[in-house]
């Protein structure tokens, strides 16, 4: 990952004579690997391969990277050209989920929707606190079901645990609101 | 330990909490199996007029269910207490049923195993047994599943009453619920006038004795919790997180109606040998309290959509 320091590889015997040096990118790296060199990090490497890097820098890489055959091989994977997309994109995908959000917005300001979600959310409780404990739960939930989450999920962590109650609030979102849209 | 004890794998044959149809249906057939053998034991015995029929099914079967009960009971309460945090109300509260219902184990096993000469029983078979030796086995373990358990219990039962009152879900009591409560409070006043006579004659009470005058008063409160829990489920409608609590009111109320029964039987009231019916009423009292939290662990893998205990909270 980018930014990471990256896994100290055992160095080649190319590296035997080389006094240890600094290529990482972060001069905050506080330990050392075991073979006395720190290779270079994938940010590094990037810089190095967009040519970003002040020229005493990236001489001492590409010395580095001469002589390291894992950083070599990192680094030409940097340099190859992006992989192509073995499908093709779908032309439509982004107008389909642009007119999803409209029409969720659309059903969420239209009257009637807290109230279904309401319903919705009670069906999904009730098996567990009972129909009229499920409805008296959700009497404080506003019209357009902002608070809904931040109402049922402590009490269910009350009655079920946090863990259990997270699980079940997750189901009653795909249930209730995730599925209707 | 205990934790490692209560999610193991082992524990779960044990308990076969895999089962198709969860680990409550286990519990029910098997309890309502006993009772329907022990009360076949009991027609045995009043037909044949041979009372090794009875006998018989308390020593072995009976006790034997009666330990297993207890045993699940623990594990579940364990189990369950897991799946909370700590600071969370029913954390405590399943914390405390989890105690009490280790002292039900300790005495079913002093009561039903080690206090009586039967083949379950290996301190029978040493030089140490002797019937007074059996009748403190018996006192100690009278104490620890009456007073210990049900102060426990009570205990745990008000973290429970708390957390239904903090979510509005708490009903209030109904007037044939003060009706039995008042009936219940004007038998432990007549106990404890029967305490005082017998103690003014001349009787010196035992230590163990002693001991067991708070369980009355304790079933009292109890009474007061499982009704107050009753009628609260009532409210809500039945789910599987009321059903739990429900148990433990039958449990309660079965365990007051036995303790009644036995001080009923002993005044004469209930003539022998139908009183001997009584005895019937611990099974399926014991089938409800360890159904309790068989319920509620069947509410949380609901929620959690599996049936695998997975890794505990803490």
């Amino acid at each position: 990952m980018y930014g990471q320091p990256r896994l100290a590889l055992p160095a080649p015997e190319t590296h035997d004579n080389h006094r240890p040096v600094d290529l990482s990118g972060s001069s905050q790296q506080a330990c050392g690997p075991p073979d006395g060199v720190i290779h270079p990090d994938l940010s590094v490497l990037i810089r190095c391969r967009d040519g970003i890097l002040p020229p005493e820098r990236e001489a001492a890489i590409r010395i580095h990277l001469a002589g390291c055959r894992p950083c070599l091989a990192d680094y030409r994977r940097l340099c190859l050209p992006p992989a192509e997309p073995t499908h093709p994109p779908d032309p439509g995908l982004l107008a389909r989920i642009r007119s999803s959000i409209r029409n969720w917005e659309a059903q969420r300001s239209g009257a009637g929707w807290g109230e279904a979600v309401k319903f919705r959310t009670a069906r999904e409780i009730g098996p567990f606190l009972g129909n009229n404990g499920a409805r008296i739960l959700l009497q404080p939930v506003s019209d357009d079901g902002c608070n809904l989450l931040s109402t049922i999920e402590p009490v269910l962590g009350e009655f079920l645990g946090k863990r259990a109650a997270s699980e079940l609030v997750s189901r009653v979102v795909e249930a209730a609101i995730v599925r209707t849209l | 330990m205990l934790k490692r004890l209560a999610t193991s794998r082992w524990a779960t044959p044990l308990v076969l909490s895999h089962a198709p149809f969860g680990c409550t249906g286990i519990v029910v057939a098997v309890t309502a199996g006993y009772l329907a053998i022990g009360l076949l034991a009991f027609a045995g015995w009043r037909l044949t007029g041979n009372d090794a029929w009875v006998e018989d099914f308390f020593r072995l079967p009976g006790a034997l269910l009666l330990v297993w009960l207890a045993a699940i009971e623990v594990l579940f309460s364990l189990r369950v207490s897991y799946e909370f945090s700590p600071g969370q109300p029913l954390h405590r509260a399943w914390r405390l049923i989890a105690f009490s219902a280790g002292f039900d184990l300790a005495g079913a096993i002093l009561i039903q195993v080690l206090g009586v000469k039967s083949a379950l029983n290996p301190l029978a078979h040493t030089a140490w047994w002797s019937a007074p030796a059996a009748s403190a086995i018996r006192q100690s373990g009278l104490v620890m599943g009456g007073s210990c358990r049900f102060a426990m219990l009570a205990a745990g039962l008000f973290w429970v009453v708390t957390v239904y009152r903090r979510s509005g879900f708490r009903a209030r009591l109904a007037a044939v619920d003060w009706m039995v409560l008042t009936l219940f409070g004007a038998y432990i006043v007549r106990e404890a006038g029967d305490v005082v006579v017998a103690i003014r004659g001349g009787v010196r009470p035992s230590l163990g004795m002693v001991l067991g005058w708070p369980v009355d008063p304790l079933l009292l409160l109890l009474l007061g919790q499982a009704m107050l829990l009753n009628r609260s489920v009532k409210h809500t409608g039945d789910g599987w997180i009321g059903r739990c609590w429900r148990a433990f009111s039958l449990g309660i109320f079965l365990v007051s109606l036995g303790d009644v029964s036995i001080w009923a039987a002993n005044s004469g009231f209930l003539p022998w040998p139908w009183s001997a019916l009584q005895w019937y009423v611990w099974i399926p009292a014991a089938g409800a309290f360890a159904l309790a939290p068989a319920y509620q662990l069947e509410a949380i893998y609901q929620a959690r959509g599996t049936w695998d205990p997975g890794v505990p909270d803490q």
